[in-house]
């Protein structure tokens, strides 16, 4: 049974022993010849000014996040639109033809999701965290 | 055989009593809040007394009176029910007249007692609490019900040791007091659960006819009743302070004295002998190891205690150690089947206990809150009555014919020498002969018990009423007799300690008399045999009850006259002398056998240490530290790195989680096979039947290997798990040691019975003739 | 496609939670926009040492009133579904995705219980802590509807979507008090700890799917006795196990829940003690309970995870009680306790594989019993401790003669004192003896029950502690302003409801065994 995972084991080892055996050729290997100029940062002749690390506004990070929910939420249109005719149709359907009654399900399905996502728009508009002031 | 009666009414006065103080007592002034408090004691008693007429007169003698307050069930689990409820039989009537009218004298005594203390209100609403909690346990008609009391009366208990809780001492008593009672109480509660889980009733009335259920073996090869009274029974070490629950009582004494006296020595404490007294059905079960539990228990806790009541010198401790030796004679009584004696010596007891401790309280309050006996000594001309109450209190515990302990004593020394304990068939003589002489030693210790007692008590008498005063000046100016309502309630209770006993005259001594005498004095008897209890055993032939008797009033009376020869007129050059020249067993005695540091050593230190430890090893070694050691590279650079917010720790988190993870599905991987060596063996002849795996191990899921003979080789090799087992017909006769191996194919994880981690079991062996 | 309209009924309880969300976020959105209070001050009041700006009702005041009355709408609902369950087995909606059972609606009963008397215990909390946020509301809404989702789940998938929706929601409330670190702390490990745990979860699901090709779970329990012994089947089992245990806190997957109790604004902590774990224990009724564990089934036999829950559950017992001896804030000392008590809990979840069905109802009764205390508890830690400095006096020693000055809050919480430490006539008291009376039908739980009695004695002496602190100790003497009070109708009714529920199951606890026991 377990034999069945042996494949597996090695793919596991090799992955951990081909990662390990080139990080330890590249410290065995390597020449290493440090002098003040390679110590100090990028190399580039100037000393930095200030901290690499900058504080962004929170803002940012909330645009960007409202940025991604609203944008996935919107990519789960596709798929229903592609299943669109299904959702619609009891019974079978054939090429475009839907051969039993049609009912509202499928766009009364989107619509509430569609809903819900208005009243989470509305949500963040009012609390002003779209926009920049 | 049962008639309805409002039996609510008892136990429901004394909790409006404690409402009402409780509540608004502060605004009531202190002669409305006594009259509140003794009131409606008074109203319980009276009910009460009415209720036991009727039961006395009216129905026959095994009738009761009944109440049902819930009507509809009180507690469901699946399809067993409870409904709550009260009963009086004569049992509990003999309990019902107890607590209630010593608590009424007693709450008479403390308006006295405790008329300048300015939280009046509060006391006598505890007090009434405890009484109503009190009725409610000795009335309740099922197990359940009992034990709602006793839990009430362990709170009230609680409160009042810790009345005054302005000094911490006290607090801490009453914690003690309360956390070594819940040892108890669990215990207690598990025996309810076990006693329900297998019976299916917990009432009293409906216990008896389904006893046969309890002999059925349950756990370790010892009967169900066994472990369902070995739990009762904790909880009554707890409540009746016996070995090893006994150390609460001692410290009790912190509490005010009229406290003591009610609940520390008259009633809470005979809870425990009253339960097992109440439900000695299943105590009575043989083989009869829970009787010898109780009575050896009751024996040793009786001598320890003696003993260590002859060195104290607070008078309190010195009662309560008197208490707890007592109790043990209670227990031997119902341990050893004599329940007859057990209930009177609780009778008894409560006279002359309540009215030593109230004596006590009458001393203390001339002495101005004074406790040290060697600071007294000739109080008895400044104080009369409480001295010669004193005398007779003192001559009842000694058991001097015809005070009520005489009788009382006599009966249970009587019930342990003749007691018949019965073991399993399988008892070798060796232990045959052992359990023979048990009773012998419940005696012989119960006698050198006796002997003590009558020391003690009468180096107490001795040494605060006679010789003269060792205090200040200050203080014997102050001497004075208390007034009469605390008076009062000595003499009464003085009366019942010379006359109570007069209702449980052996037979023998009665024998002779007029018929209407005869029924006078085997009142207590015929009230309780044998509608109630089983008779007690008793000595064959007169001449041996004559003369248990007689030995019995010798070893009193040589107490009294040592305790005489040592302390008459004040602590002599002789008791100075004794003590220097035993001086290691003076100083164990003194420190009561070292069971307190004991204690601390054994279980408070280590258990307050693994707390500390594990809480530090949990928290702070194990996420602070011990891992970080374990993955330097890992979690020390994540942890610097993010300190700040989150403290370093998260990472240490998730590695306990997918650590745990691993335990857990080795733990669980690795059971199947240990199951799968452990089972059973039969024998039909030389054929050998062993079933593995104890019907937790599908067919076929395991492979075994076995060796029948130990010979260290297998005879049968893969062989698959099945159910219905494996045998194997050995060829010659002997002693076979069986090795089996299981291996589970899928896992590739095996065990042996070879070798044990964590079963407690033997190794498997055979021997076939 | 088909859609079954009896659907919409039957699941009435998540949608209306989940509409009621969404309303209670509009309303806060649509509110006058002025926030009272000091959640937008730019300094901590602790740093000014001035005295806290005293508390003025917000115009979001009126949200705890609607949200309560929301709750009682869907109470109504829970209770009158079971009325439309016919038969004894549940009634599947959503092509077997969710079931509509007895069990899973006395739990959605249980945590929306919970959640109301939570509700009206929070907002004076809120308010005097500056935190009055309307999110908070709607917050609660949401994760409300991802634990019924969780109780009513039938699929692996749908468990996986409620155990989500449930913890997001807790995620941001643990954090909403933003003036704390502790909080910010709090909700930090809970959410990093809470989303790895997720992971475990994911995988678990996906390797049972892998070797089942289900995710059913009616399916699963028909098919496992003959996966059972595979080992991708039972280590995907194994890591769905120890993700739930994570959510009920369970040793050694606890150590996040005494930092994030501890830090968490404390009405939303009380809300993360019950009902996250009432629907993390129902999760594992439905998973291990049910579809492994099943008595009848032979497979009992193969379900090597009751014997790692015995150990567990030992652990859990002695690791809570023990750490919560030495705790010297009182909120901490519940938060161990509330590990603790998952340790009780995992002996009905046990009983139920090991004695039956009839541990169910003890278990239930358990879950009823501990929501009301703890949630009681919590909101008279949250009314007593405030200080007027800001945070929370918590120690013993703050708490000391709480008894003469606050006798209605100290009364309150020595009730639920004695009903966690299994005192009758409490409710807790009940629960710990239908929950060991049916684990001692077989006497291989006694060693069981026994070290659960142990611990329940431990557990006595920290209880005691507090009792002892507020009735039997004078307050310290200090120069520092003594904590004050918050004084709120809705708080002190929440807890009056608490307590007499604790006192009533107490007196009277038949009528809710019954019903426990009928759930099935």
């Amino acid at each position: 049974m377990s034999v069945d995972y042996a494949p597996t084991l090695v793919a596991i080892l090799f992955g951990i022993g081909f990662s390990c055996f080139f990080m330890a050729l590249a410290v065995f290997l390597g020449p290493k010849r440090p002098d003040p100029e390679k110590l100090s940062p990028f190399e580039c002749g100037s000393d930095p000014i200030g901290s690499p690390r900058v504080r962004f506004s929170v803002k940012f990070y909330q645009v960007a996040i409202l940025f991604l929910i609203f944008d996935i939420e919107s990519a789960f249109l596709y798929p229903w639109a592609a299943l669109y005719r299904r959702l619609s149709c009891l019974g079978t359907v054939s090429g475009t033809q839907c051969l039993g009654t049609v009912t509202a399900f499928g766009f009364v399905e989107m619509l509430v999701f569609i809903g819900t996502l208005v009243v989470a728009l509305a949500y963040v508009w009012r609390k002003r965290a779209i926009g920049w002031g | 055989m049962t008639q309805n009666y409002p039996l609510y009414l008892i136990a429901l006065l004394p909790f409006l009593g404690a409402a009402l103080n409780l509540l608004f007592g502060r605004r009531l002034g202190n002669g409305i809040v006594s009259l509140i408090a003794c009131g409606a004691v008074a109203g319980a008693a009276l009910v009460a007394t009415k209720a036991v007429w009727i039961l006395g007169h009216d129905l026959p003698t095994k009738g009761m009176l009944v109440d049902q307050f819930f009507e509809k069930d009180w507690i469901t689990a699946g399809d067993l029910h409870v409904a709550a409820g009260l009963m009086l039989d004569r049992l509990s009537a003999v309990m019902v007249l107890i607590v209630t009218w010593i608590a009424l004298l007693i709450h008479i005594y403390a308006t006295g007692y405790m008329e300048h203390e300015p939280d009046y209100a509060r006391f006598f609403g505890y007090l009434n609490l405890f009484t109503g909690s009190m009725l409610i346990l000795v009335l309740g008609d099922s197990l359940p019900v009992t034990f709602v009391g006793w839990e009430g009366v362990g709170l009230c208990s609680y409160l009042l040791i810790g009345f005054w809780y302005q000094e911490d001492k006290n607090a801490t008593a009453g914690r003690k007091a309360f956390i070594v009672n819940r040892v108890g109480d669990f215990g207690f509660l598990l025996g309810i659960c076990l006693l329900w889980t297998l019976l299916g009733t917990v009432k009293y009335a409906e216990m008896g006819s389904l006893l046969n259920e309890l002999r059925r073996p349950f756990w370790m090869g010892w009967p169900a009743g066994y472990w369902v009274a070995v739990f009762l029974f904790i909880g009554c070490m707890g409540k009746s302070a016996q070995i090893p629950l006994y150390v609460w009582l001692p410290d009790a004494m912190a509490g005010p004295t009229p406290v003591s006296a009610l609940i520390h020595a008259a009633t809470m404490v005979t809870a425990g002998v009253y339960v097992v007294a109440r439900t000695h059905g299943i105590f009575d079960i043989t083989p009869s190891a829970a009787q010898m539990l109780v009575s050896g228990i009751g024996a040793i806790t009786a001598l320890m205690a003696a003993t260590i009541g002859i060195v104290q010198r607070d008078f309190k401790k010195v009662l309560a150690y008197s208490t707890v030796s007592q109790l043990g004679f209670m227990f031997v009584g119902v341990g050893s089947g004599a329940y007859v004696a057990g209930i009177m010596h609780l009778m008894t007891h409560a006279f002359f206990k309540a009215g030593l401790f109230l004596g006590a309280g009458s001393v203390m309050h001339a002495m101005g809150g004074e406790g040290d006996i060697t600071k007294m000594g000739g109080l008895g001309k400044h104080m009369p009555i409480t001295r010669w109450t004193f005398f007779v209190y003192c001559l009842a515990i000694a058991g001097i014919f015809p005070f009520a302990g005489f009788f009382s004593k006599d009966a249970i020394l009587a019930g342990a020498f003749a007691s018949k304990f019965v073991m399993a068939d399988t008892a070798n003589p060796t232990q045959q002969m052992l359990i023979n002489l048990y009773p012998k030693f419940l005696w012989g210790t119960l006698t050198l018990a006796a002997f003590c007692t009558a020391f003690y008590m009468w180096r107490l008498y001795f040494m605060v009423f006679t010789g003269t005063f060792r205090g200040t000046h200050e203080q014997e100016h102050h001497l004075h007799e208390s007034p009469p309502e605390m008076t009062l309630p000595l003499v009464v209770l003085a009366v019942g300690a010379v006359l109570s006993g007069l209702i449980g005259v052996p037979a023998v001594m009665s024998h002779g008399l007029p018929e209407s005498v005869q029924h006078f004095t085997g009142f207590f008897e015929h009230w309780l045999v044998p509608a109630i209890v089983p008779a007690s055993p008793e000595p064959h032939g007169h001449a041996l009850e004559w003369g248990l008797m007689a030995g019995a009033t010798i070893i009193s009376i040589a107490g009294i006259g040592l305790a005489a020869s040592l302390y008459r007129g004040g602590i002599s050059k002789a008791a100075e002398n004794v003590k220097n020249s035993l001086q290691p067993v003076y100083a164990l005695l003194w420190n009561k056998y070292f069971v307190d540091e004991l204690y601390d050593l054994v279980l408070v230190r280590p258990l307050k240490m693994l707390a500390r430890v594990l809480w530090r090893v949990a928290d702070a070694v194990i996420v602070d530290g011990g891992l970080t050691k374990v993955g330097p590279a890992l979690v020390g650079w994540f942890g610097t790195r993010t300190r700040r917010l989150q403290n370093g720790d998260v990472q240490r988190y998730l590695i306990a989680v997918v650590l745990g993870a691993a335990a857990v599905l080795f733990l669980s991987t690795f059971w199947l096979p240990y199951r799968g060596v452990q089972g059973s063996i039969t024998k039909e002849g030389r054929r050998v039947n062993l079933v593995l795996g104890e019907g937790k191990v599908p067919n076929n899921r395991l492979v075994y290997r076995i060796d029948w003979d130990g010979d260290g080789k297998f005879d049968e090799e893969n062989v698959r798990h099945a159910e219905k087992g494996f045998f194997h017909d050995y060829q010659n006769a002997g002693t076979f040691r069986i090795v089996v191996e299981a291996h589970d194919p899928d896992w590739h994880v095996g065990k042996s019975s070879a070798d044990w981690i964590l079963g407690a079991r033997k190794p498997l062996s055979v021997t076939v003739e | 496609m088909t859609f079954d309209v009896a659907d919409l009924q039957n699941s009435a309880p998540l949608l209306l939670l989940t509409v009621a969300g969404l309303v209670l976020m509009l309303l806060d959105a649509f509110s006058r926009s002025k926030l009272v209070g000091a959640p937008y001050q730019k300094k901590m009041p602790a740093e000014t040492s001035e005295a806290y700006p005293l508390p003025v009702a917000g115009s979001r005041g009126y949200l705890m009133p609607v949200t309560v009355l929301l709750l009682l709408g869907i109470l109504a609902v829970v209770a009158w579904l079971p009325g439309q369950i016919h038969g004894d087995h549940g009634v599947f909606m959503y092509r077997d995705m969710l079931v509509l059972d007895r069990f899973g609606l006395l739990v959605s009963g249980i945590c929306i219980v919970g959640a109301i008397l939570g509700v009206m215990t929070a907002p004076a909390f809120l308010r005097a802590h500056g935190l009055e946020m309307g999110e908070y509301y709607a917050l609660v809404m949401f994760s409300l509807a991802g634990m019924v989702i969780l109780v009513m789940a039938a699929d692996l998938v749908t468990v996986f979507l409620g155990v989500e929706i449930m913890s997001l929601g807790v995620y941001v409330l643990a954090g909403m008090w933003r003036k704390s670190q502790r909080s910010a702390e709090a909700a930090m490990k809970y959410f990093l700890v809470g989303a790895f745990v997720s992971g475990l979860l994911l995988y678990g699901i996906a390797l049972v799917y892998g070797s089942v090709g289900t995710t059913l779970l009616s399916e699963i329990r028909s098919r496992a006795p003959v996966f059972a012994s595979r080992p991708l089947f039972y280590i995907g089992w194994m890591l769905i196990f120890v993700s739930f245990l994570f959510k009920v806190a369970a040793v050694p997957f606890h150590m996040w829940a005494p930092d994030t109790y501890d830090g968490a604004p404390t009405p939303v902590s009380g809300f993360m003690m019950t009902g996250v774990k009432a629907a993390a224990f129902a999760g594992l009724y439905r998973l291990f309970a049910v579809t492994l564990g099943d008595s009848q089934n032979a497979l009992q036999a193969y379900t090597g995870w009751v014997h790692a829950a015995y150990g567990i559950a030992i652990l859990t017992m002695t690791l809570g009680n023990l750490a919560a001896l030495h705790q010297e804030s009182i909120k901490r000392m519940l938060a161990y306790s509330s590990i603790a008590h998952a340790g009780y809990l995992l002996i009905g979840l046990i009983a139920m594989a090991v004695v039956g069905d009839s541990a169910r109802g003890p278990l239930l009764f358990y879950l009823a019993a501990y929501t009301v205390t703890v949630v009681g508890a919590m909101g008279v830690v949250g009314w007593l401790s405030r200080d007027l400095r800001g945070g929370e006096r918590l120690t013993l020693d703050d708490w000391a003669g709480m008894g003469q000055r606050h006798p209605a809050g100290a009364l309150a919480m020595t009730i639920f004192l004695l009903s966690l430490g299994g005192f009758p006539p409490t409710a807790g008291f009940f629960g710990k003896f239908y929950l060991f009376r049916v684990a001692l039908e077989k006497p291989s739980l006694l060693p069981l029950v026994l070290i659960g009695i142990a611990n329940s004695l431990i557990s006595v002496y920290y209880y005691l502690r507090v009792i002892t602190a507020m009735y039997f100790r004078a307050p310290a003497p200090s120069s520092e302003p003594a904590s004050e009070p918050l004084s709120s109708t809705a708080l002190s009714v929440g807890v009056l409801i608490a307590a007499l529920l604790v006192l009533g199951l107490g007196l009277m606890p038949e009528w809710l065994a019954n019903l426990c026991a009928a759930a099935n």
